[in-house]
C-alpha cells in the first residue's frame, strides 16, 4: 500500500529521463519497462509523468525513477527543468519517422544546454516492429551514435524487444560513472550525494523555472 | 485561522442562495465514497426517460414548447434566414421582443411535433431499466427545468440568473443553449441570430486555412498524431466523422492563435462542447428520425451494434449519466447526421473553444505563464487550508509543478471522465470566462497570481480552488507517503471512475474554499 517506505530498499537511486519527438513512443516504452503492459490506446503524456521500478545490477538493487517528457516544443520550458537532476537521458526517436531522427541532433543540444555534466546518455530508434515501414537504418543510426559516442538500441514496446536492455544498459552505464558515490549505505559523502543529489527533486530549484 | 471568521455565504454575489444548498447537500451526503457508484444527487441527473418524457409533453404548457425549441434550436433548423447582420456578440443586448415568439423561427414546428408513441414507449422503457429514477427526483428534476425555462424565456435573457441556475448543473437538454450563451457565443438577446453566419464563417475558415494557405507541416503533424489519441476508450472519438472534425477546428484554430499555436491537451478541451452539442443534435435528430419509418440509421440501431463492435463492452456507457436525450452519445457515430448539421455542430465547437481559450490564453503561450501562476496560487491555497500537508510535500521534496501542471493544462481532463468534465463545465462556466483582470489593464508582466475582483474565469481561478479540495481530500493519505508514493498516486488519481455526486462534492468543497480565501490577503506573492 502507500507509505510503503519499507519496501524503498536499494542500493543506487538512479534517475533516468525519457525525451524525444512527440508520438515516438516515450510513454510506451516506459509502460512495457515498468508495468510490462502495452496499449494501443494511448494517450499523450502533458508536462511530465513519474514511473518507477527496481532492477538488479551484478547483485545490487537499483532503483530507477524514470521521467517521461511530453514531446511538444511548447513544454520544454517545463520539461527541460527536469534535465538538470537526471543521471541519465534517453533519446527516443521512432524509426518509421525520419524528422524523429532528424530531430534527435536538437535534443541532445536540449541535453548540453540543460543537463548536469557527464550525465549519461543513450539513443533508442522505437517502433521497431513495424519492419514494412522502418525509414531509418540501423546502420545510419548507429552511425550517428557512435560518432557522439553513446550506446543505441533498437527497441519495440509493442513486443518487448531490447525495452529491459535499453533501460539496463543505462543503468550498468550510471552505475560505472558514479561508482561507490552513487551507493546509499556507501561511504558518507556518498549516502549524502545518494539522498541529496538522485531524488530528483531538486531539478526545477535548480533551474528556478519551477513552481514554489 | 482568523479567516475562518471572515467566512460569508452570500458574499459571493450571484450564488449566495446556492451556497446553503450545496452546503446542505454536502453535508447530507458527506460519507459519499469514491465507488459509491450508486448514490446519485437528486437534481443532478437527468435520465434519458426525463429527457424524453419532456420532449414529448404534447400538451405542455407554452412555456414548455419554447423549450423544445430551445433544446433542438439550432441543430434542427436548415431554413435559417434570419437577419445574421448583428457584428459583435454581446450579452448586454436589448432587443425588442421575445426570441420565443420571433415568427422567422417558423421552421421549428415540424421538429417540435414529437415522435410517434410506440417509440417513445420503447424509449421510456429502456431508459427506465437503465436509470431507475425514483419519483421524486423526476420532480425536483422538472422543477429545475422548470427554472431555467423561466429564465430563458425571458426576452432578454438574464445572464446573471442563468448563471446561478447552472452553477450547479445545467440539464442534458439545455446544456447546449446555455453554455453558449455563458460562454458569450450567444448574445443573451436574440442568441439565434448570429448563428448562421458564424457557422459560415468557421466554413469559410476552414477552406481558407485548409485550401488557399501552405499548410503548417509541425502543427498539422502534432494535430494529426493527438486527434487519434483524444478519448481513445470512446468509440465516439474513433469515428472518422469526430477525429476529422476535430481536426479542422484544433487547426483553425492554431492557425488563427498563432502565439500559442495548438498545444496538446487542447484536444481535450474540445471535446467536452463536441460531445455536448453533438448530443443536441443527435437527440434532435433522433426524434426526427424515428417518427420516420423509412430512415434505416437511426441511433437505436448504434446503440444495439456498439456491443459488436471492437471497443469496450456499452454496458457501462450505457450507463452514461451524459445521454442527451435517448442518445447514447458515447458510442455514436456523428456520420449518421447530415452534413449541414455536422457543419453546425463543428462551428459551434470551434467558437466555443474559441471563447473558453481567450480567457486562458497564457496557459498555452511560450513558458505558459497562466499554469505557471495557477500552480503557485494552488500552493499558497494548499498552505492555508492544510498546511501540514504542504509541509509534508516540503519535507518529500515533492513539488506542486510535478503534479498540477498536467491539472491546470487539461482542466483536469486526464482525471475525470468527459461527462463528469461537462458537469464541472456547468460550474466553470457560471463562474465567468473572462481574461485576467491585469491583461485587461494590460499588465502581462506579473508573475503574482491575484485573485481577481473583476475578470472572473472559472476556467482559471475557480479551478484552482477545485485542485486544492483535489489534493486536500486525499491529505491524510498522502501525509503517510514518501516522494515516490506521493508522485505515482498524484499521476493517477482514483477519480476516473467517479459519479456526479463525488464530483459536485468536489466543486462545493471548492465554492467553500472560495468563500473562505478568495479574499484573502497573501493568497497570492508569498
Amino acid at each position: 500500500m502507500y507509505g510503503s517506505r519499507s519496501t524503498n530498499v536499494y542500493d543506487y537511486l538512479f534517475k533516468l529521463l525519457l525525451i524525444g519527438d512527440s508520438g515516438v513512443g516515450k510513454s510506451c516504452l516506459l509502460l512495457r519497462f515498468a508495468d510490462d503492459t502495452y496499449t494501443e490506446s494511448y494517450i499523450s503524456t502533458i508536462g511530465v509523468d513519474f514511473k518507477i521500478r527496481t532492477v538488479e545490477l551484478e547483485g545490487k538493487a537499483a532503483k530507477l525513477q524514470i521521467w517521461d517528457t511530453a514531446g511538444q516544443e511548447r513544454f520544454r520550458t517545463i520539461t527541460s527543468s527536469y534535465y538538470r537532476g537526471a543521471h541519465g537521458i534517453i533519446v527516443v526517436y521512432d524509426v518509421t519517422d525520419q524528422d524523429s531522427f532528424n530531430n534527435v541532433k536538437h535534443w541532445f543540444q536540449e541535453i548540453d544546454r540543460y543537463a548536469s555534466e557527464g550525465v549519461n546518455k543513450l539513443l533508442v530508434g522505437n517502433k521497431n516492429d513495424m519492419a514494412d515501414k522502418k525509414v531509418v537504418e540501423y546502420s545510419v543510426a548507429k552511425e550517428f551514435a557512435d560518432s557522439m559516442g553513446i550506446p543505441f538500441l533498437e527497441t519495440s514496446a509493442k513486443d518487448s524487444t531490447n525495452v529491459e536492455q535499453a533501460f539496463l544498459t543505462m543503468a550498468r552505464q550510471i552505475k560505472e560513472r558514479l561508482g561507490g558515490a552513487a551507493e546509499k549505505n556507501g561511504g558518507a559523502s556518498g549516502a549524502q550525494k545518494a539522498n541529496v543529489n538522485l531524488r530528483g527533486q531538486n531539478i526545477s530549484q535548480s533551474t528556478g523555472s519551477g513552481c514554489c | 485561522m482568523t479567516d475562518r471568521n471572515e467566512y460569508v455565504f452570500d458574499e459571493s454575489g450571484g450564488r449566495g442562495t446556492l451556497a446553503s444548498s450545496f452546503f446542505k447537500r454536502m453535508s447530507s451526503s458527506k460519507e459519499s465514497s469514491v465507488n459509491d457508484s450508486d448514490q446519485r444527487v437528486v437534481g443532478a441527473q437527468y435520465s434519458p426517460a426525463d429527457a424524453l418524457r419532456l420532449l414529448n409533453l404534447d400538451s405542455a404548457p407554452p412555456a414548455s414548447t419554447s423549450l423544445e425549441k430551445l433544446c433542438c434550436h439550432s441543430y434542427a433548423d436548415s431554413d435559417d434566414d434570419w437577419d445574421a447582420d448583428v457584428d459583435v456578440v454581446s450579452s448586454n443586448r436589448k432587443p425588442s421582443k421575445s426570441i420565443y415568439t420571433n415568427d422567422k423561427r417558423r421552421s421549428f414546428s415540424s421538429q417540435t411535433t414529437l415522435s410517434s408513441k410506440s417509440n417513445s414507449n420503447r424509449q421510456s422503457q429502456k431508459s427506465i431499466s437503465l436509470s431507475q429514477s425514483p419519483e421524486p427526483q423526476n420532480q425536483y428534476r422538472s422543477s429545475r427545468v422548470q427554472k431555467f425555462q423561466n429564465v430563458l424565456n425571458q426576452p432578454n435573457i438574464n445572464i446573471d440568473a442563468l448563471k446561478k441556475l447552472a452553477w450547479s448543473g445545467v440539464p442534458a437538454e439545455l446544456r447546449a443553449i446555455v453554455w453558449k450563451l455563458l460562454l458569450g457565443y450567444l448574445p443573451a438577446s436574440s442568441p439565434f441570430r448570429l448563428l448562421k453566419r458564424k457557422r459560415q464563417e468557421y466554413l469559410d475558415g476552414v477552406h481558407e486555412v485548409f485550401n488557399n494557405q501552405p499548410r503548417d507541416a509541425i502543427m498539422w503533424h502534432q494535430i494529426e498524431i493527438d486527434v487519434p489519441r483524444t478519448n481513445p476508450h470512446m468509440k465516439l472519438y474513433s469515428f472518422p466523422a469526430t477525429q476529422s472534425a476535430l481536426e479542422r477546428i484544433l487547426y483553425l484554430w492554431a492557425k488563427r492563435h498563432p502565439a500559442s499555436g495548438y498545444v496538446q491537451g487542447i484536444n481535450d478541451l474540445v471535446t467536452p462542447f463536441f460531445q455536448t452539442f453533438l448530443a443536441a443534435a443527435a437527440a434532435t435528430t433522433n426524434i426526427a428520425s424515428t417518427s420516420t419509418p423509412n430512415l434505416t440509421t437511426s441511433p437505436i440501431n448504434t446503440i444495439n451494434s456498439s456491443s459488436t463492435s471492437k471497443s469496450k463492452p456499452a454496458t457501462s456507457n450505457l450507463k452514461s449519466d451524459h445521454a442527451c436525450g435517448s442518445v447514447d452519445i458515447e458510442n455514436y457515430d456523428p456520420a449518421q447526421l447530415s452534413s449541414e448539421v455536422l457543419n453546425a455542430i463543428e462551428a459551434d465547437t470551434y467558437w466555443c473553444l474559441c471563447q473558453l481559450l481567450d480567457g486562458i490564453q497564457d496557459n498555452y503561450v511560450h513558458a505558459q505563464p497562466g499554469i505557471i501562476r495557477q500552480v503557485r496560487a494552488l500552493r499558497e491555497l494548499t498552505m492555508r487550508i492544510d498546511p501540514t500537508l504542504v509541509d509534508h510535500f516540503d519535507h518529500e521534496q515533492v513539488q506542486f509543478i510535478q503534479f498540477a501542471f498536467r491539472w491546470m493544462n487539461c482542466l483536469l481532463m486526464r482525471e475525470v471522465s468527459v461527462g463528469n468534465t461537462i458537469r464541472m463545465w456547468d460550474t466553470y462556466l457560471s463562474e465567468g470566462v473572462e481574461k485576467r483582470k491585469d491583461e485587461l489593464e494590460g499588465d502581462k508582466t506579473s508573475d503574482v497570481w491575484h485573485p481577481p475582483a473583476a475578470g472572473t474565469n472559472g476556467f482559471r481561478d475557480f479551478h484552482v480552488y477545485v485542485c486544492a479540495a483535489l489534493v486536500v481530500k486525499w491529505s491524510a493519505k498522502l501525509k503517510e507517503m514518501d516522494f515516490q508514493d506521493i508522485m505515482i498516486f498524484l499521476q493517477a488519481l482514483p477519480t476516473k471512475h467517479w459519479t456526479e455526486t463525488d464530483i459536485e462534492l468536489l466543486l462545493s468543497q471548492a465554492f467553500m474554499y472560495q468563500s473562505l480565501y478568495k479574499n484573502a490577503a497573501g493568497i497570492a506573492g508569498r
